[in-house]
């Protein structure tokens, strides 16, 4: 049977562990990865439970592909209840973990309950153990990770771990593995941290058995062979998913100083391109587990406290998020990047959180006895971030406050401002990234309705920036949605398609940057249907993937009103996206931001495509047709 | 049994669109700069394994 992976409960209060197998309906209702995922959360999680504490859940879940021949099915998804926003957490991971946990004979881990002392889990060959970590506690997830792989006496161990920000119960922290791949965002190194749950090392020679070898084989090759022609995959295997940058910096779709400019303000923009990084840092490009595009950088660092340091990466949205609030080399990003790596931390919500503290410093909303005597002048960026780090990591100081995230750090300033909440920008307590959003209604949308938060994961619907003939984006889409990405018209249909589409692609355990995400020539769903016969023999139409995709969305926004109380006013972008114009970039970006009017009616079109009420609320009638009104069934 | 939505058979590698007014430019092999024949839009041009990129804005300080 090709599909063998278990679902694993482990109770790290009562040390207890049971294994059950995934019936073949939950399978067509939900697929795998995040589907299931959001199925266990919703099952699993005590309703209102605190984030922090026994009765939230971490759960672990490979795609229903992940392992497989399918191009790019390395992913894991990483969630439970976000400690950053009380919300849903959820976060996507690459690497070579989710592959080799199929491996070992499981797809899903369930952890529940907090171990007294540290532990780690070893899962291999149908086995699990829950082991002491107490030697472990206080490494960084570097050395973590290869003390463990000495003990265990195996190289060939993968190994997720949180660093001292887990442990130290940093809001911001994540959950880690390999040099470069993270579960970054919503916080899932703080709930494991609350578990005490230091590391899981997984390790499997149970092997994944495709329902149609041959024929996975050749399709696999077919895929692969078209992924290779498109341009993006020529651009991504050179510059990775920093090709991106040098587009919008030149557009004025970046924004600098916390959304207060769209042009680079810190220096000489060429210091920031990944051409810069090809001539002074790059040492190669490597891939996750069965990617022929390759798009990982490798580096070593020059100077500074961790010279000569190995490490990879980072994504186009780290060298954003470190650019934005002043730093103007790759020098000093990738030490950032470096250190937010060792520590454990998400590096878009920190640097979200920092540069909205520093423009707080700046207005003078607070100072430096808040600071800790920290100077947060945009000019002294270089000279802050390893502090600023270390005090996020060990949860002290003004530290402290950034690694709460937004939510956290509005509450806790708002004592010296009314105005705290406007310069803190987020959606559903996540931080903003350091892209333009209120020039672009559809990226707006996407990133206020995301369930988890300001993300652009969630839906990124970049199509609209390619300037395609309409006829191909109804062809896609299933109805108009203009080319202008400045546009309201179609918007609404084109976000909910990415975001049903990307839940799709996350159940599956494809990477998103070999779909739609970048190029209407990558696969899509009739590729998906093809992959998922070979590989499990089980037959999706198109319509049924899609319709995975609406169910697993919708049940991610249950558990947002059963958890967090959402309404339709949390499915705003910052304000300040509707205040500000910014007044650089090319044409059709200077002096826009979004329209009140326009936005609501996108909203409402939004809802209805959805079938939720006007509030936001799943009705009933949808409820059932996707067979949620049963839910929590309590079947595994 | 792939199918690609926009029928194209090879990458045009050194065709950019102009990320001002949308008009395709076709850029000669090596250029380091090109202007937008429809609107003026002057830009760096930079090389990755033959295919052209626009590496920046040539006035992109200028107001």
């Amino acid at each position: 049977m090709p599909l063998t992976g278990k679902v694993a409960v482990i109770d790290l209060t009562k040390g207890e562990i049971t294994k059950t197998s995934i019936p073949e309906d939950l399978r067509r209702l939900y697929l795998g990865g995040r589907g299931l995922q959001a199925y266990l959360i919703y099952n699993y999680l005590k309703p209102r439970a605190e984030t922090i504490g026994p009765d939230n859940v971490l759960v672990v879940s490979a795609g229903i592909l992940t392992g497989s021949m399918a191009p790019a099915a390395s992913r894991t998804q990483w969630g439970g209840k976000s400690p950053v926003t009380g919300a849903i957490a959820s976060s996507n991971m690459g690497g070579y973990f989710g592959p080799e946990l199929k491996f070992a004979g499981f797809e899903h881990l369930v952890i529940k309950g907090a171990s007294k002392k540290p532990v780690y889990l070893w899962v291999h060959d149908g086995e699990i153990e829950v082991k002491d970590a107490s030697h472990l506690w206080g490494k960084d997830t570097f050395e973590t990770q290869q003390a463990i792989r000495e003990e265990l006496a195996d190289e060939d161990i993968k190994v997720g771990c949180i660093g001292i920000a887990g442990e130290n119960l940093v809001r911001l922290a994540n959950f880690r593995t390999g040099p470069k791949d993270a579960a970054g965002r919503t916080g899932t190194g703080c709930i494991a941290g609350s578990k005490k749950l230091k590391a899981i090392a997984v390790r499997g020679r149970l092997g994944l058995r495709p329902a149609y070898p041959q024929k996975a084989l050749e399709y696999a090759k077919e895929a692969i062979d078209k992924i290779m022609m498109t341009k993006v995959a020529k651009a991504m295997g050179v510059d990775g998913t920093s090709y991106i940058w040098n587009v919008t910096n030149s557009s004025g779709l970046l924004e600098w100083m916390n959304g207060q400019t769209n042009r680079f303000p810190f220096g000489d923009w060429h210091d920031m391109t990944i051409e810069r990084f090809h001539e002074e840092y790059s040492t190669g490009i490597a891939a996750c587990f069965n990617c022929t595009v390759h798009c990982r950088h490798q580096f070593r660092l020059k100077e500074g406290p961790l010279a000569g340091a190995f490490g990879e990466g980072p994504e186009y949205n780290t060298q954003t998020a470190f650019g934005t609030y002043g730093l103007n080399n790759w020098g000093d990003m990738l030490l950032g990047w470096h250190l937010a790596n060792l520590y454990g931390i998400d590096t878009t919500g920190w640097c979200n959180a920092v540069r909205g503290v520093m423009e707080l410093y700046q207005r003078g909303i607070i100072d430096k006895k808040v600071t800790g005597g920290l100077d947060l002048s945009w000019s002294n960026a270089k000279e802050i971030t390893p502090k600023l780090m270390e005090l996020t990591a060990k949860n002290k100081g003004i530290g402290a406050i950034i690694g709460r995230g937004p939510l956290g750090i509005i509450s806790e300033l708002s004592k010296y401002s009314d105005k705290v909440d406007y310069y803190i920008q987020h959606c559903k307590g996540l931080g903003k990234l350091g892209n333009v959003d209120r020039v672009q209604p559809s990226f707006s949308l996407g990133i206020a309705t995301s369930t988890r938060g300001a993300d652009h994961l969630r839906s990124r619907p970049a199509l609209d920036h390619f300037n395609l003939p309409e006829q191909v984006l109804e062809k896609l889409y299933g109805g108009k949605v203009s080319s202008d990405y400045t546009s309201y018209d179609g918007k609404a249909r084109m976000v909910r398609w990415h975001e049903l589409t990307y839940a799709v692609v996350d159940c599956i355990g494809t990477c998103k940057f070999q779909t739609v995400f970048f190029s209407p020539n990558l696969p899509a769903y009739e590729e998906w249907s093809q992959y998922l016969l070979y590989n499990t023999a089980m037959e999706f139409t198109k319509e049924e993937l899609f319709e995975i995709g609406e169910r697993v969305y919708t049940l991610e926004r249950m558990i947002n009103l059963r958890e967090a109380g959402h309404t339709r006013a949390d499915d705003y972008p910052p304000e300040r996206s509707f205040k500000e114009g910014h007044k650089y970039g090319l044409k059709p970006v200077r002096g826009k931001h979004l329209d009140r009017k326009k936005y609501e009616k996108m909203l409402d079109e939004y809802y209805e495509l959805h079938g939720w009420d006007n509030k936001g609320v799943p009705t009933q009638e949808t409820l059932k047709r996707l067979e949620l009104d049963k839910e929590p069934s309590h079947i595994v | 049994m792939f199918k690609a939505i926009s029928g194209r058979k090879q990458p045009r590698d050194r065709t950019l669109r102009c990320l001002n007014c949308f008009a395709r430019m076709d850029i000669p092999q090596r250029a380091e700069r090109y202007t937008c024949a429809k609107c003026n839009t002057e830009y760096e041009i930079g090389w990755r394994s033959g295919q052209a990129k626009i590496l920046g804005l040539v006035n992109y300080y200028k107001d």
